[in-house]
């Protein structure tokens, strides 16, 4: 195939990866609170001094970075007349949908890395694709349009953040490991290695298998570039800390005390060393085992792809406090392994092509309904969270905030809403108590259809103005 | 213009927007402000001009927002006799210089300030000894009372000011890790 069709089929493959992750952003409701008031949250209440402020952000256990770099956004949208919770969290998730077409860009780059590694390259032509094409856009295909990745992609946790540094990091570490680069590219990747540990520090593992793989290609000079731009970033994170909680890495040490010593993890409930695998298979009962077997065959290439998802995933698996979300990292690295070994397997066919025309034809036609089992198998498992976020409940807290009469919103979850930011009011929001429906401030109630709550609300002169999904808005007359 | 040169200014201008954004994020001082509907007209007689129905704006340095505890500053302008606990103001674990500021929509004569502090409902102790209210006119800051050693749980301090803006009331946490709790701000005049 020429460069020019291999680079329309990218372009096509982009294109595609933007239509999924905007699909999400109209179709995929929230799926956990976190996204709202950790990230978000902060950064709209020291915008406009409303917000819900939760135990982490009272007791110093979150970095400011993220939220300033939301809120950093959020402030230029405030600039430029854009005021309303809904549009500015709906740009917030789109922005993030967006930058998480790098894990495109990453597919690419890492398949084509490790179909090189898998198969010698051939005698093209000067206009000729670059040799392992088939292993880039596999891998790229995958990291476009696998259902879960694209899901992930609108939603503005700090997974996200750190996923898109470190994959992306890591398929340039194996550039530097491979081909000869100049600093440039070396100081980019230890700064993107950098961020991605500062904004979780939970995947530090990926960082260590980037290490030993210029260790292993012995690119002493860039691993040392590498390590001394990573340390730029976070140092970042500490100063941020210094400025905000009064004390370098503050923020860190009270997590990990948090975490690890006071146990305040499991807290939040404990599930067996299982779960993870069990939640793998449940996301692709098919597929999962082509994942695994493809990038496993392609080894001698893949392992640190499929290193650091078992690095990442061994860490997370001991904690006794687990979500799906906290993986995330690990399906873009196993499918650009799965992808590139795939599409290796393919350059391998077409490189047999002059003396096997159909088997070459045929393994092509594998290739491809491989990598489309993966994508249907991933569709087809792709529903559910976990957390049981009714969806219908956020634009009922949207509508009262659109309403010009409103001085305050009971509500019967305050977990499970948009917060301050997505409501777009200065009001106060309160958890439903009947009796703060004798409180004249507030003005509309938020609780489920045929509810006590409802009824009771009604008994104290509400009346039903608007009714989304099982809930109800009721207003005081 | 070539792909990389313009991958270059496409990148630049957004970093550049991005740190216009961050300047102003970084100057925000994350005061809440709210400026409640108009339900009814002042009277003209001495009344509480702080009530929540004439269409107050109150502003406060911050307040304390958990899911379950939500102390937000309108609290202050309900008029609630008897409020619950959540039914106060109270400012942020980290805010070191709490204040509150009330504004009407015109002006009006100021005699008296009324603060409802937290011992009318909870413990005496958590009551705020020290605290400065000023009058807010055309030009700024007006007359003002200090207060050093407040022992009421409900306090009235005389504070007379023709043509007044609003008020606002500076607190001075009762130590360095507690918060400022009032439940309800009064200022009558005509």
């Amino acid at each position: 195939m020429s460069e020019r069709k291999v680079t329309l089929v990218l372009v096509a493959i982009f294109i595609l990866g933007a239509a999924a992750r905007l699909f999400a952003l109209a179709l995929d409701g929230p799926q956990h609170p976190d996204e709202f008031f950790q990230y978000l949250e902060p950064a709209w209440r020291h915008l406009t001094g409303a917000g819900v402020e939760t135990w982490e952000w009272r007791r110093g256990v979150r970095s400011w970075a993220l939220p300033g770099y939301n809120g950093s956004w959020m402030a230029l949208l405030f600039a430029l007349g854009v005021l309303d919770g809904v549009k500015v969290v709906t740009l917030m998730r789109l922005h993030w949908a967006l930058l998480s077409l790098a894990l495109v860009w990453a597919g690419w780059r890492g398949g084509l890395l490790l179909a090189r590694g898998l198969v010698p390259p051939g005698n093209e032509g000067s206009d000729a694709a670059p040799a392992g094409w088939q292993g880039g856009v596999g891998a790229a295909l995958l990291c476009a349009l696998f259902p879960l990745l694209a899901r992930f992609s609108v939603h503005t946790l700090s997974e996200l953040a750190a996923t898109l540094c470190l994959v992306v990091a890591l398929v340039m570490t194996g550039e530097l490991a491979t081909v000869p680069a100049g600093r440039g590219k070396a100081v980019w990747t230890g700064v993107l290695y950098g961020l991605g540990v500062g904004l979780r520090v939970q995947y530090a593992p990926l960082a260590l298998v980037g290490g030993l793989w210029l260790l292993t290609g012995r690119r002493f000079r860039q691993l040392g570039w590498v390590m001394a731009a990573s340390l730029a970033p976070v140092l970042m994170f500490g100063i941020v800390d210094r400025v905000t909680w009064h004390g370098f890495f503050a923020s860190y040490v009270r997590y990990v005390e948090f975490n690890l010593f006071e146990g305040g993890a499991a807290s939040f409930g404990t599930l067996p060393i299982t779960w993870y695998g069990s939640q793998f298979l449940h996301r692709l009962p098919y597929g999962f085992a082509v994942l695994a077997l493809a990038g496993l065959l392609g080894i001698r290439a893949s392992w640190p792809f499929l290193s650091a998802a078992l690095g990442v995933l061994v860490l997370h698996t001991v904690q006794p406090h687990k979500e799906e979300r906290f993986l995330m990292l690990f399906w873009p690295l196993a499918l650009i392994a799965a992808g590139g070994c795939i599409g290796a397997w393919a350059a391998r066919a077409s490189s047999e092509k002059a003396r096997w025309p159909r088997a070459a034809w045929l393994r092509s036609s594998v290739a491809g309904a491989l990598i489309l089992g993966i994508l249907l198998d991933g569709a087809l498992h792709c529903r559910g969270n976990d957390f049981d976020l009714p969806p219908a409940r956020y634009p009922a807290q949207a509508w009262v905030g659109h309403q010009p009469d409103v001085t305050g919103l009971l509500y019967d979850e305050p977990l499970y809403v948009g917060g301050y930011a997505w409501f777009g009011r200065t009001v106060p929001q309160v958890q439903f108590q009947a009796g703060l429906l004798a409180n004249p401030i507030f003005s509309h109630v938020l609780v489920g259809r045929d509810s006590d709550a409802a009824r009771t609300t009604e008994r104290a002169g509400f009346s039903v103005l608007y009714t989304s999904g099982d809930f109800v808005i009721l207003r005081r007359q | 213009m070539t792909w990389p040169r313009f991958r270059l200014f496409v990148l630049i201008g957004l970093a550049g927007a991005w740190l216009c954004g961050f300047v102003l994020f970084a100057f925000a001082d994350g005061h809440i402000e709210v400026s409640l509907p108009r339900k009814r007209t002042p009277t003209g007689q001495v009344e509480n001009l702080a009530a929540w129905d004439l269409g107050p704006t109150v502003r406060a340095s911050s307040y304390f927002a958990d899911w379950s505890g939500h102390h937000h500053p309108v609290f202050l302008l309900d008029g609630r006799a008897h409020p619950g606990v959540l039914e106060k103001w109270a400012s942020s674990v980290h805010d070191r210089h709490p204040w509150v500021e009330l504004l009407w929509r015109e002006p009006h004569d100021l005699e008296r300030v009324v603060l409802r502090h937290a011992g009318s409902v909870e413990s005496q102790a958590l009551t705020v000894h020290r605290f400065m209210a000023f009058c807010l006119t055309q030009t700024g800051l007006g007359p003002s009372v200090q207060v050093e050693d407040n022992q009421d749980a409900v306090a009235t301090h005389a504070l007379v000011c023709a043509q007044a803006r609003g008020v606002r009331v500076e607190f001075e946490p009762n130590d360095a890790n507690d918060i400022v709790r009032v439940y309800e701000l009064e200022t009558w005049g005509r």
